[in-house]
């Protein structure tokens, strides 16, 4: 049974935790969040992909779209702290490879966006610088157009058509340079702009400072141009792309890996679920089992209870038999011990006067017969009659003497007594008993009393207890007679042992108590404590010693007295003696 | 009418008066015939004169008759003590035998003629004087009572030890215990032991050894075998001691121990070893008495068993030539 308690209490305890965490592991594991982070991701790409191809669009092209490349590099960033910080914060805290990628993305980012930021700038100085070129070569155009036409008589003056010449070509090399930015063509434009720098001395000084001022601007643009390039390359090569595909790519291990563990965890689960069937299913055996057997075993000890409870029922049936037969013999014993006294004495007297007889009779009879004869006959001698006579007399004398005659006479008066006595026991055993009787009649309680206490004479002399009566004028009642003198054989039985110490008087009282008959036997005996008086009429109660009362004798007045329809009570104080009231009613068949 | 002088003096006790009126009625004309209705007016009665012979009624009230026989058999140990008895009472008879060394038990109502017979015997025995055994005289000192047993037999004091010595106990019996206790005593009081196993061997060892004072029987199932033995060994060797153990005693048994066989004790086992030793010292004390004094074993004399001896004993004892074979 522990064996049990203690499994269950393991399962128990197993299962909370297994349902602990799969609360903590679903919480976790939410797909609405991997489908916002991929999307997150998806925007996070499509925005850096807009980003680039603007940036090419603001390299390669006119547009000026400044505006869009710091909304979008705004949107990106929101976009990446939103997901770095709020969505998925968690995840990245507890995993150290996506925190590692975020970071990467993250720095990336940054610095794609400072470069992006020069470009922008560097970009828009060369836009001005552009501008400023532009202008300062249409002045120079002017001012060649205008010298032209002042030399237009002077076709000969070949500075300026060297001049023009020179433009064109450093336009030209700056345009090829612009195309393709290789160091061959800035080389180019280098020696251009050398060229044009060692021809200026042959022009005007107007004309002079302005182309010194193109050639400087162009200079500085080919030095912006130069950096715009640098940083669009910087701003494009920071492989946020890659970045971004590493960090959705971690994740993607991060969710997988926690999906496996949550596949993991179920497997956990089921195995758990399938072991609490199992243990149940095996208690649902056991427990059947045991059903089973335990209906055998009270099938088993209902018979054994049976089969005990017949035989205490057969050995209490046998103890109220040896009890009868007990407290028969011993009411036999006792009964010939009373026969015995006075057949010993009217035995031994009629011995006694038979010897009596044979001796000192016959010899006068005899005597007297001799002289009788001799008194009859014709011839008759006076001398012998006289003899005869005085044989007779002296004969007779002894005997006076001796005082058979007195002693005959006493012992036949004694014997007489004895055979009554005999008689009267016998008589009173009969009453006693009534099997000549049937057994419901109506019956004078008194002489009931009186046989009950001729048969317990033994135990009354032998107790010295003197009997004091003092009987009611009370009805004949319908009862069974033999059964109600071993109901007061019992009493008075049990008082005269009680007063076995040092005798003393038994009252027995009878008297009309409205519908019922009380007798009342009252002892000067031990007495009871009122545990005894609880338990007297309890089977096999007795405070005999072992050996002397079987304990129904009690038990078996209180059946008797109940078939009565009756009631037995007793009132009792230690060593001053008990009271016992037997109620009958009057009147069996009323009552 | 023969001088008062020689009659012999007997006191019936019994609480029916008309009892002692039909007993003086038959005893009256032999006897001076005392008669008490109780236990302390009989002891009355003893101590003002000399009565040869009591007889007791054992249900009396106030004194019983085995607690009046004890009391007389310490007091009075001259006084031949019978019991009457209408009722088996088995404790009382058993402690008349063992406390009350009672001569004869007789069963009312009474035969006039056998309790005649019986008184008469008794009467007589009771002019033989019977030094009585140390455990009787137990005011004495051990030193004293030996006095006392040496000046009623003669036998100088030194020589008292030898005395006893001279004598073996027989044991009949199989129980190993009881055997090893008495040979535990007689070792003490240096006395040979000699064990059998059945009635034969018995017979046969005792009158092969004369020496044999003590016989301790154990009754089993042969209960009459066993009396009538004893009965006869008790005709031929009156003083040879009988003690008697059984499981459980029996008034009946009791009874016919006592008055067909004069057993010196009967007991219920188990006995302790004090009890037993002292019972077997007061059992030779007795056996010494009677065999120096051969008179006094009229005092212990049996009557012929009641029923009748079985074929078989009386061949065995016809063998040893104690009774005469039938023709």
């Amino acid at each position: 049974m522990k064996k049990y308690t203690i499994t269950v209490l393991l399962l128990i305890a197993a299962g909370l935790y297994l349902g602990y965490l799969s609360i903590k592991q679903s919480a976790t594991i939410d797909e609405s969040v991997y489908l916002k982070t991929s999307e997150s991701v998806r925007f996070l790409k499509t925005l850096d992909n807009s980003i680039n191809l603007l940036l090419f669009k603001l390299n390669y092209e006119k547009a000026s779209a400044y505006t869009t490349l710091n909304q979008l590099n705004d949107s990106i960033s929101t976009e990446f702290d939103e997901l770095r910080f709020e969505a998925l914060f968690e995840e990245i805290e507890r995993s150290p490879d996506l925190d590692a990628k975020a970071e990467d993305f993250g720095d990336n980012l940054i610095a794609k966006q400072r470069s992006t930021e020069q470009f922008v700038e560097q970009q828009k100085n060369l836009r001005a610088l552009d501008k400023k070129l532009n202008r300062l070569y249409r002045e120079i155009q002017v001012l060649i157009d205008t010298d032209r036409d002042n030399q237009e008589a002077d076709q000969d003056k070949t500075s300026t058509k060297t001049l023009v010449e020179d433009l064109l070509k450093t336009k030209i090399n700056f345009y090829l340079f612009l195309e393709t930015l290789s160091p061959e063509r800035k080389d180019l434009l280098n020696d251009s702009l050398a060229k044009l720098a060692s021809n200026i001395e042959d022009v005007e000084f107007e004309e002079r400072a302005v182309i010194s001022e193109y050639a400087d601007t162009l200079a500085t643009i080919i030095t912006t141009k130069e950096l715009v390039q640098k940083y669009f390359e910087e701003a494009v090569a920071a492989s946020t792309t890659e970045r971004l595909d590493a960090f959705e790519q971690s994740y993607a291990n991060f969710h997988n890996g926690q999906i496996n563990e949550s596949k993991k965890f179920r497997t956990v689960l089921i195995i758990y679920g399938s072991v609490l069937l199992a243990i149940l299913i095996i208690f649902a055996y056991l427990l059947r089992r045991q059903y089973l057997n335990l209906e055998q075993q009270v099938k088993d000890r209902t018979e054994k209870i049976a089969v005990a409870y017949n035989e205490l029922k057969e050995s209490q049936e046998q103890l109220i038999q040896s009890e009868k037969m007990a407290s028969l013999g011993e009411m036999v014993a006792g009964i010939a011990h009373e026969i015995n006294t006075p057949l010993g004495y009217v035995n031994g007297n009629v011995n006694t006067i038979q010897t009596n007889m044979a001796t000192d009779f016959d010899e006068l009879n005899t005597a007297i017969r001799m002289a009788y004869k001799e008194a009859r006959k014709p011839d008759r001698d006076a001398k012998k009659l006289s003899q005869l006579f005085t044989t007779v007399l002296k004969v007779y004398q002894r005997i006076e003497i001796d005082g058979v005659m007195d002693e005959n006479k006493a012992l036949l008066k004694d014997s007489n007594h004895g055979l009554g006595e005999i008689s009267g026991l016998v008589q009173s055993l009969k009453n006693f008993s009534r099997l000549d009787r049937q057994a419901v009649e109506n019956a004078n309680i008194h002489d009931c009393i009186e046989s009950s206490i001729k048969i317990a004479s033994h135990h009354i002399k032998q107790n010295n207890v003197e009997i004091e009566k003092d009987y009611g004028d009370i009805p004949e009642i319908g009862c069974t007679p033999s059964k109600l003198n071993q109901l007061f054989l019992n009493v008075i039985t049990n008082a005269c042992q009680a007063m076995k110490d040092n005798g003393g008087t038994l009252s027995i009282t009878t008297k009309e108590n409205k519908e019922f008959l009380d007798i009342i036997f009252t002892d000067q005996g031990y007495g009871m404590d009122e545990d005894t008086i609880q338990k007297m009429f309890d089977p096999f109660f007795t405070t005999k010693p072992i050996g002397e009362g079987t304990g129904l004798g009690m038990s078996i007045s209180y059946k008797i007295v109940k078939e009565h329809k009756g009631y037995i009570g007793a009132e009792s104080k230690p060593n001053e003696g008990t009271s016992i009231l037997i109620q009958l009613p009057l009147n069996a068949d009323n009552t | 009418m023969s001088d008062k002088a020689q009659k012999y003096n007997i006191l019936f006790v019994d609480d029916e008066q008309r009892i002692l009126t039909s007993l003086r009625s038959i005893f009256r004309r032999e006897y001076n015939v005392f008669t008490a209705s109780g236990g302390k007016e009989a002891l009355e009665v003893l101590a003002k004169n000399d009565i040869n012979v009591i007889v007791s009624d054992q249900r009396m009230p106030n004194m019983l008759g085995n607690e009046l026989l004890a009391q007389v058999h310490k007091l009075y140990p001259q006084t031949m003590r019978l019991l009457l008895t209408g009722f088996m009472d088995k404790q009382a008879i058993i402690q008349t035998i063992n406390e009350g060394e009672i001569y004869r038990f007789i069963n009312k109502p009474w035969n006039n003629e056998s309790i005649q017979a019986v008184i008469k015997e008794a009467a007589e025995a009771s002019k033989i004087t019977i030094s009585p055994t140390s455990e009787q005289a137990i005011t004495h000192t051990p030193q004293e009572s030996a006095a006392v047993s040496n000046n009623a037999t003669a036998v100088p004091p030194k020589a008292e030890k030898k005395a006893i010595s001279e004598h073996a106990t027989l044991i009949m019996g199989s129980s190993q215990s009881l055997r090893n206790q008495i040979r535990q005593v007689c070792k003490e009081e240096a006395i040979p032991v000699y064990s059998t196993q059945s009635i034969r061997q018995a017979v046969n060892a005792i009158i092969a050894r004369p020496t044999i004072g003590l016989l301790v029987i154990e009754l089993l199932s042969n209960t009459d075998e066993v009396i009538h033995t004893i009965s006869l060994l008790k005709q031929k060797r009156p003083e040879l001691i009988t003690v008697v153990l059984a499981d459980e005693t029996d008034a009946e048994v009791a009874v016919n121990l006592i008055n067909s066989g004069q057993v010196f004790r009967y007991l219920s086992k188990p006995l302790e070893l004090l009890q037993l030793q002292k019972i077997i010292r007061a059992g030779f004390e007795r056996h010494a008495a009677i065999k120096s004094n051969i008179n006094s074993q009229i005092r212990f004399k049996v009557d012929k068993p009641t029923n009748k001896i079985t074929a078989g004993l009386k061949e065995l004892f016809a063998s040893f030539g104690l009774i005469k074979k039938q023709t």
